[in-house]
C-alpha cells in the first residue's frame, strides 16, 4: 500500500509542470515575493495575468495593482506597462533657458545640452561647437568601443559605409570621403544627434561626450 | 530555380547588350565628352562612394534624385556647375535647378569639393553603371539563406555521428553478448559429456533458471524497492528545487522579432537597441524611435513592422513582455557586470544571437551567481579603483582576485 501511494505521489510530482516552458513562467511559490510591490521599471504585473490561475487564492486580490507607482491603467486606457509620462510642468534638463533666462544656450553649454540645438542650425554646429575631448588613448577607446556598438552596423568596421545593415538600408555615408573629411567635429556632432540625410537621430543612444568621443575615434579612421 | 537563375541571366546579358548598341548610338550621336575608359571609370566609382553614395544611388530614389541617365537629362557643363555649387545654381534661378529643389526641399545638396576632371570621372561611373543596370537582388538573398542554413548543417551532421556512434557501440556490445552466451552453451555441453564430476559441477549444470524464484527473492524485493524509493525522492526533490526557477520561458512577444536576424546575422551589438546596459541597472528595452532608425525603409510592409508604426502613431508602449525577472529581494546592476565586471551578454543570457525567441537561459537562482562570484577574476587591469584591494589580496594569497575576495559573497551586497 505504501509503495503504491508513494507511486501516485511521485507521478503527481511529475505531471505537474513546474519548469517553464513557452508561455508559462515555471510554478512560482510566494509570487509576492517576484513581482515588485515597489515601482519597477519594465515590470508589467497585473491581476489579469492570476485571474481564474489555480494560484490565484495566493494572491492578495488589490495586491498587484495596489500601490499608486505601478499605475498600470494609466490614462484611463488599459495600458498594461508602466512605462509613464513625465509629471505635467516637467522642464527637461537641456531646456535649461527656461529657467536661466538666456535667449539660447551658449557655444560650451550646446555640448552639454545639445537637444536645446534644433536639427536645422547644422551650420551655426560646424562652426562653434568644438570638441571637448583630446583624442587620448582612453578617448580613442571610448570612441571605438561606442563606434562598433552604434555606427558600424551601417557605416562599416573602418567607416567606409558598408557595413551589413547599411548595405540593406542604402545611402550610408562614407566617412572617409572627402566632404566628412574635410566637415568639423561640430558638424558631425550634430549630424550624430540629429541625422542627416537618410541617417535618423541617435541622441536618444549616446549622451553628447559619448558623440564626442566617436567623433575623435572617426577622425583616428579618416587618419587624421 | 537553376532554370529560373539562366533565364534571368540571359536576360541581363540581353539588356547589357541591348544597352551597349543603345549607347554607343546615342555616345556616336551626341559626344558628351564623358570618358568611357575602365581607369576613369573606377575612380569615378571610388569617388562616389566616397562623396556621393550617402545621399544618391544610381538606379534608386535616395535622399536625392536617381543619377541614372543624368548625363542625357543634363549636359556636362550644368551638371558640373550644379555639383560644385548646387545652392547658386538654385539662387541664380535655373529652371530646372529650382523644380528640383521643389522636389526635395528642404534639403539642398552640399557643395561638391571636386575639380572639373573627378566630376568626369564620377559621370563616366555614373553612364557606366547605367548601362549596366540594378545589380541582381538575388545575390543579397543568396547570402542570408547561407548564413541561415549554414549552422544547423553543422548541428545535423554532429547529431548524426553522435546516433551512429551509439548504434555502432550497441551493436559491437550485442556481438560480445552472443559470443558469451554461445561460449557458456558449448562449455556446460562439454561438462555435461564428462564422467566423474563432483556435486557442486553437477548441480550447476543441472541448474535451472527460474525467473520466479529471482522476483520473490528478499534481495530483489529490497534492491527495487530501494531504487524505486531513490527514484521518487530524486523526483521529487528536483521538483521542489524547480519551483519559481523561470528557466526555459520563452513567451511570445507581441512582435516577431528576431534576435538571431538582428544580434546574429546583421551582428547589430546589443548595446544599440539596449541602451542602458552600460549606464544603469536595467539593461532597457528598446523605445520604438530605435527600432524606426532602420525601419523607417527596411522592410515597411512588414505586418510586424507595422505594429511598430501603429505604437509611434497611438503614442502606445509596445507591450513587451518580460522574460527575465528577478525576485524583489535581490539586488542586481547591469552596468556593474557589463561596464566595470566586463562579462559578456551570453554568460549569463545564453546564444542570444542565435535565438529566433528569446528564452530564459540561465537559472537565475541564488546559487547560481554565487557560484559565478566563487569562479570569476575580478576584472581589475585598467581600473585604479582596484588597485589597492589587489595588493591587500596578493599579500595574502596566490590566487588571483576572485569576486567573493571582495564581498562577493556577503548577504548585503545584493539583499537589502
Amino acid at each position: 500500500m505504501k509503495a503504491i501511494a508513494i507511486g501516485a505521489a511521485a507521478l503527481a510530482m511529475t505531471g505537474c509542470k513546474i519548469q517553464g516552458d513557452g508561455n508559462f513562467t515555471g510554478l512560482e511559490y510566494a509570487p509576492q515575493m517576484y513581482h515588485s510591490v515597489p515601482y519597477e521599471p519594465l515590470s508589467q504585473f497585473t491581476d489579469d495575468d492570476i485571474a481564474g490561475g489555480v494560484l490565484e487564492q495566493f494572491y492578495y486580490p488589490d495586491f498587484v495593482n495596489s500601490t499608486p507607482y505601478n499605475d498600470y491603467y494609466s490614462e484611463g486606457k488599459k495600458r498594461k506597462i508602466n512605462v509613464k509620462d513625465p509629471v505635467a510642468g516637467t522642464v527637461k534638463r537641456q531646456n535649461f533657458t527656461k529657467v536661466t533666462g538666456q535667449a539660447a544656450p551658449t557655444a560650451d553649454q550646446a555640448i552639454l545640452y545639445y537637444m536645446e540645438v534644433s536639427k536645422d542650425s547644422l551650420e551655426w554646429a560646424a562652426a562653434n561647437l568644438k570638441n571637448p575631448l583630446e583624442a587620448t588613448p582612453a578617448v580613442l577607446a571610448q570612441g571605438e568601443h561606442l563606434f562598433t556598438a552604434y555606427c558600424m552596423p551601417c557605416h562599416g568596421e573602418k567607416g567606409d559605409g558598408k557595413g551589413k545593415v547599411g548595405k540593406v538600408y542604402g545611402g550610408v555615408a562614407n566617412l572617409k570621403g572627402r566632404s566628412i573629411k574635410k566637415a568639423t567635429d561640430g558638424h558631425i556632432f550634430h549630424v550624430i544627434t540629429h541625422g542627416k540625410g537618410n541617417m535618423w537621430p541617435h541622441k536618444s543612444q549616446v549622451n553628447p561626450e559619448e558623440r564626442w568621443a566617436i567623433v575623435k575615434y572617426v577622425r583616428k579612421l579618416q587618419g587624421n | 530555380m537553376s532554370i529560373g537563375r539562366s533565364v534571368l541571366r540571359l536576360r541581363y546579358t540581353l539588356a547589357v547588350v541591348c544597352g551597349l548598341l543603345l549607347t554607343s548610338v546615342t555616345a556616336f550621336a551626341q559626344g558628351d565628352g564623358i570618358p568611357t575608359d575602365e581607369a576613369s571609370i573606377s575612380a569615378g566609382m571610388e569617388l562616389f562612394d566616397g562623396n556621393c553614395s550617402s545621399c544618391h544611388q544610381v538606379h534608386e530614389k535616395g535622399v536625392g534624385p536617381a543619377l541614372k541617365n543624368v548625363y542625357e537629362r543634363r549636359d556636362v557643363k550644368w551638371l558640373t556647375s550644379f555639383i560644385k555649387h548646387p545652392g547658386k545654381t538654385i539662387e541664380s534661378g535655373d529652371a530646372y535647378a529650382v523644380a528640383l529643389y521643389d522636389k526635395f526641399k528642404p534639403t539642398i545638396m552640399p557643395n561638391q569639393d571636386l575639380s572639373d576632371a573627378e566630376i568626369l570621372q564620377v559621370l563616366a561611373y555614373v553612364k557606366d553603371a547605367t548601362i549596366k543596370g540594378p545589380a541582381k537582388p538575388e545575390a543579397a538573398a543568396d547570402v542570408a539563406g547561407a548564413g541561415a542554413a549554414a549552422p544547423q548543417e553543422g548541428m545535423v551532421v554532429s547529431s548524426n555521428l553522435l546516433v551512429g556512434v551509439i548504434i555502432g557501440l550497441l551493436v559491437l556490445l550485442s556481438i560480445v553478448l552472443i559470443v558469451l552466451v554461445v561460449l557458456a552453451n558449448v562449455l556446460t555441453q562439454y561438462l555435461k559429456q564428462q564422467k566423474g564430476l563432483d556435486e557442486n559441477d553437477t548441480a550447476y549444470i543441472n541448474e535451472k533458471f527460474s525467473l520466479a524464484a529471482i522476483f520473490k527473492s528478499q534481495v530483489f524485493i529490497g534492491m527495487s524497492s530501494f531504487v524505486f524509493v531513490m527514484i521518487v525522492a530524486k523526483v521529487t526533490i528536483d521538483s521542489l528545487f524547480a519551483v519559481g526557477v523561470q528557466q526555459g520561458y520563452a513567451p511570445d512577444q507581441p512582435i516577431q522579432f528576431s534576435h538571431k536576424l538582428h544580434a546574429g546575422y546583421y551582428e547589430i551589438d546589443c548595446k544599440y537597441c539596449h541602451t542602458g546596459v552600460e549606464k544603469s541597472k536595467n539593461a532597457n528595452i528598446p523605445s520604438a524611435n530605435i527600432c524606426m532608425n532602420c525601419h523607417n525603409s527596411i522592410r515597411q510592409n512588414s505586418p510586424e513592422i507595422q505594429k511598430i508604426y501603429a505604437a509611434i502613431e497611438n503614442n502606445e508602449p509596445i507591450q513587451w513582455v518580460r522574460v527575465h525577472n528577478l525576485p524583489d529581494l535581490a539586488y542586481f546592476n547591469h552596468s556593474q557586470h557589463v561596464k566595470v565586471g566586463g562579462v559578456e551578454c551570453q554568460t549569463c543570457h545564453g546564444e542570444i544571437e542565435k535565438m529566433e525567441v528569446v528564452q530564459q537561459h540561465s537559472l537565475l537562482t541564488m546559487g547560481w551567481c554565487i557560484d559565478c562570484h566563487r569562479q570569476t577574476d575580478v576584472n581589475a587591469k585598467g581600473n585604479a579603483y582596484y588597485d589597492k584591494m589587489v595588493e591587500m589580496h596578493e599579500a595574502t594569497s596566490k590566487d588571483p582576485m576572485k569576486v567573493k575576495d571582495i564581498g562577493g559573497l556577503e548577504c548585503a551586497k545584493c539583499h537589502y
